[in-house]
């Protein structure tokens, strides 16, 4: 029960401090606006499902996995930074807990990042929502976050172990965008690029939000993008449980967590 | 003559000692891989959405705006830096004109912009098996160079900015956001509303984005020397415009005493 | 007689700043009230007071880099806030501690890139450089990146910085602040000779030893406001009947302690504790008196030292800036 107060408390506290930073605030108000606006300017007229799997749904996965990627490594490069990584993960709230909670409090601004670039294209631009099977989408929307959370986990955790992560972490947004397909479907990839796609589990949650939003839903489609999505999500936490562990013993054992 | 000498030395002095800092890893992450997968991104869509028409003058345009990486943050770097390390107090109170020092601070960064966009048509060119003539080459390299001094120019009045608002990396990326809209590197110009292709005319790389995709697209040098023209006044007005705050910066720092310059 | 070549009169400079986060009530802080002195060519002048006293905005002022509200100044005969363009060849000042060095560039690098912005013609660039690199001692390590540099190096080069131009006048603000006693004696050493070499020079500082050592003049400041001014040892000889004891007792209770205290024979008295240690350091015309009745007080205590001495300048620094405080 205590744990679980930690957690809200943690995600509440931190939504705060994220939206304080004027860069995260840059990230979560106006850039799903540049991303929507370049996307459609790109697209033109086509069909709504096109535009929506396409320039919607696009550029709002651009939008929530700015948000996740950015503020979760850049959270923990800052920690580092601030020499507060160490204080945090002695503290008597399990560091799990407190990291956890961190990227549910940035996927939430993810999402609300989402909406916003939604809302903009149907009404700026007139663009369709074709949810078709709205309840089916919003089930498919929140397994994606979890998955996308998951992922932004062992992406938070490589980047404490790591001191390349500054670097790392300005890479990561582009080549995502073209390797998981987010403006454009993957099948226009070279096929040794689509074999890395298939392991991201970004592409195979765009995936299943496209495919729960095709006016003929096939449930064989769905289930596939969905068993893929899952089983992608349970290895990244295996490795994430790894991770921490290797985490766990380079910092208390080898002392070298605050390296900077 | 030494007044030339002094102005180049100090171009390449600050230059090493404010942004010296890339050691070859984060280097070749930063100025080149980052970019190189920018480009791709926009060209692989590009080429995907129009089918691979006209797509040699998106590959380039692409490649242009690549130059903002140092056009906008290298160039605000010239007066953040200089912030961050505590020496900026001691470069404003010598009785160099400062007007000249910042504008020999940004060539290093206006030549680093054609490098990085020189290395990014390269590699779209090679990715997308396409080529260019030696004179498209020649006349491309000129114009680049004009549009990225203009960049160079709204980077700089940006920079100033920083000397009043903390949030850089705010104002920076939105610059950097705009330019990208706003150059209409990915679109026909004309898919934009009109309100804004016209303040698109107004902000640097504009200009060289169309000469960029008329000479490659069409072979059509006819607008070249007007709009090269009307890109290199914007830069100087850009230029003009951030000495005038660089100027108004120093005189509220002495006046208020509130905005220190450390 | 010496001319003045600084010239400070009625200076007032205040800061506002706002407090309060939704109501913003602007509060105003007077940083200079009035002050006025006047510095001689070829004098080594001090600054003392505490923190927040107003030093470093005067010295700001003077360097041209803060216009005052009110008052006259005049430097070499031309007026900082105005004239600023004309006077910044011929002075130059020096800021306490690490940073104003580009740390990534050598030390020899770092002066000619200083010597570039004060126009150094080239003709005597190289040996200006080279001189100014042997008079700081640090002309072995000329071309070694200043981030490998120790504190005490980094500001024996900031020193040679502030000569690039070869000032008529140095403005040195707080330039000992976290530097080891000896780098703290070079710098002294240094300064010293350049003024005999006819710069003149003005610091700030808080370290008494310092401004006893170097200064001709010193002037007291606090609040603003300049208290006394005058040379270290007429700055002393107002004290001198004064009479300091120091005194160290072991286990005395706070009534021993307040009885000292009380007596009327004392001008001053500091005191410090720890645990069951009490230091004391008295000002008294009257040591016949005083000492008598520390022993008699302190019958229960261990009376572990006790010395008679002269005033130094803290003393009088205690003293007068304490008068002036209450």
């Amino acid at each position: 029960m205590n744990l679980a107060v930690s957690l809200v408390h943690t995600i509440l506290v931190h939504m705060k401090l994220s939206i304080a930073r004027p860069m995260f605030k840059f990230i979560i108000w106006i850039s799903p606006l540049f991303y929507s606006t370049l996307a459609i300017f790109i697209y033109g007229k086509d069909s709504p499902e096109t535009l929506f799997h396409y320039v919607v749904l696009g550029s709002g996965f651009m939008a929530l996995w700015s948000s996740i990627v950015f503020s979760s490594a850049s959270d923990v490069n800052r920690e580092r930074f601030y020499g507060t990584l160490e204080i945090i993960f002695i503290s008597p709230v399990p560091f799990a807990v407190t990291l956890i909670g961190k990227i549910i409090a940035n996927t939430l601004w993810g999402l609300i990042s989402m909406i916003l670039s939604f809302v903009y294209l149907k009404f700026v631009f007139q663009l369709e929502l074709v949810f078709y099977h709205p309840w089916v989408f919003l089930a498919a929307l929140l397994f994606v976050l979890l998955s996308l959370a998951v992922f932004s986990f062992f992406l938070a955790l490589a980047f404490t172990l790591s001191r390349q992560a500054e670097a790392l972490m300005n890479f990561i947004e582009y080549p995502i965008y073209l390797i998981c397909g987010f403006l454009f479907p993957i099948s226009y990839l070279p096929a040794w690029v689509q074999g890395i796609s298939y392991v991201l589990p970004p592409t195979w949650a765009i995936q299943l939000l496209r495919d729960v939003t095709t006016e003929t839903l096939s449930s064989q489609t769905v289930l596939f993008s969905f068993t893929a999505l899952v089983s992608l999500t349970v290895l990244y936490i295996l490795i994430g449980v790894y991770f921490y562990r290797l985490m766990d013993k380079k910092a208390r054992f080898h002392g070298k967590l605050g390296v900077y | 003559m030494e007044a030339v000498q002094r102005f180049i030395r100090h171009g390449f002095l600050s230059y090493k000692a404010l942004f010296g800092w890339l050691d070859p890893k984060v280097y070749i992450f930063v100025m080149v891989l980052s970019p190189i997968s920018q480009l791709i991104f926009f060209s692989m869509l590009v080429n995907y959405v129009y089918k691979g028409e006209n797509l040699l003058g998106y590959v380039a345009a692409n490649a242009l705006l690549l130059c903002v990486l140092n056009a906008v943050f290298g160039i605000m770097s010239v007066i953040t830096s200089d912030r961050w390390m505590g020496t900026l107090p001691l470069v404003m109170a010598t009785p160099y004109n400062k007007a000249s020092l910042f504008l020999s601070r940004s060539i290093a960064h206006v030549l680093n912009g054609l490098v990085t966009a020189a290395i990014g048509l390269g590699f779209g060119i090679i990715l997308f098996h396409l080529s260019i003539s030696f004179k498209e080459g020649l006349v491309l390299l000129i114009i680049w160079l004009c549009s990225i001094f203009s960049a160079a120019g709204l980077g700089l009045i940006l920079g100033t900015f920083c000397l009043w608002s903390p949030s850089m990396h705010l104002w920076s990326n939105l610059l950097a956001s705009l330019l990208l809209l706003l150059s209409g590197a990915n679109y026909p110009y004309s898919r934009m509303p009109e309100w804004l292709q016209l303040l698109g005319q107004f902000t640097p790389l504009t200009r060289g984005v169309q000469l960029t995709k008329d000479i490659l697209n069409d072979g059509n040098y006819s607008n070249v020397a007007v709009l090269l023209g009307e890109e290199i006044l914007l830069g100087i007005a850009f230029f003009a415009i951030s000495f005038l705050l660089l100027k108004f910066a120093e005189y509220q720092s002495r006046s208020k005493g509130t905005m220190e310059f450390d | 007689m010496k001319q003045n070549v600084i010239e400070v009169k009625n200076v007032t400079r205040a800061y506002t700043t706002e407090v309060g986060i939704f109501k913003k009530e602007k509060k105003k802080v007077e940083a200079l009230n009035g002050v006025s002195f006047s510095v001689k060519k070829g004098e080594i002048f001090g600054l003392l007071g505490p923190n927040g006293a107003g030093k470093t905005t005067m010295i700001k002022i003077l360097s041209t880099m803060l216009i005052p509200h009110s008052g006259n100044v005049s430097i070499l005969g031309l007026d900082p806030a105005a004239d600023h363009r004309l006077l910044r060849p011929k002075i130059n000042f020096i800021l306490g501690g690490e940073r104003n060095l580009y740390w990534r560039l050598s030390a020899y690098d770092n002066l000619s890139y200083f010597a570039d912005l004060y126009k150094i013609p080239k003709s005597i660039k190289k040996s200006r450089i080279e001189d100014l690199l042997k008079l700081v001692g640090l002309h072995d390590v000329a071309h070694q990146k200043v981030e490998t540099f120790s504190k005490g190096m980094k500001q024996r080069l900031q020193i040679a910085r502030g000569l690039v131009n070869n000032p008529e006048i140095l403005f040195l603000d707080e330039p000992s602040i976290g530097l080891d006693p000896v780098s703290a004696r070079q710098l002294r050493e240094t300064l010293r000779k350049l003024n005999n070499q006819g710069t003149t020079i003005l610091l700030t500082t808080h370290y008494m030893y310092e401004a006893d050592e170097l200064c001709d003049r010193i002037a007291f400041i606090n609040k603003g406001e300049i208290i006394d001014i005058d040379s270290p040892s007429n700055l002393k000889k107002k004290v001198d009947h004064l009479s300091i004891i120091d005194c160290s007792v072991l286990g005395a209770s706070s009534s021993q302690i307040d009885s000292i205290k009380n007596l009327k024979s004392i001008h001053h008295i500091q005191v410090d504790r720890h645990d069951f240690a009490w230091t004391l350091r008295i000002q008294t015309t009257e040591p016949q008196l005083v000492v008598p009745f520390i022993y008699d007080s302190m019958k229960n205590s261990v009376i572990t030292n006790l010395t008679i001495s002269n005033p130094t300048l803290e003393d009088v620094y205690v003293r007068t800036i304490g008068e002036n405080a209450s």
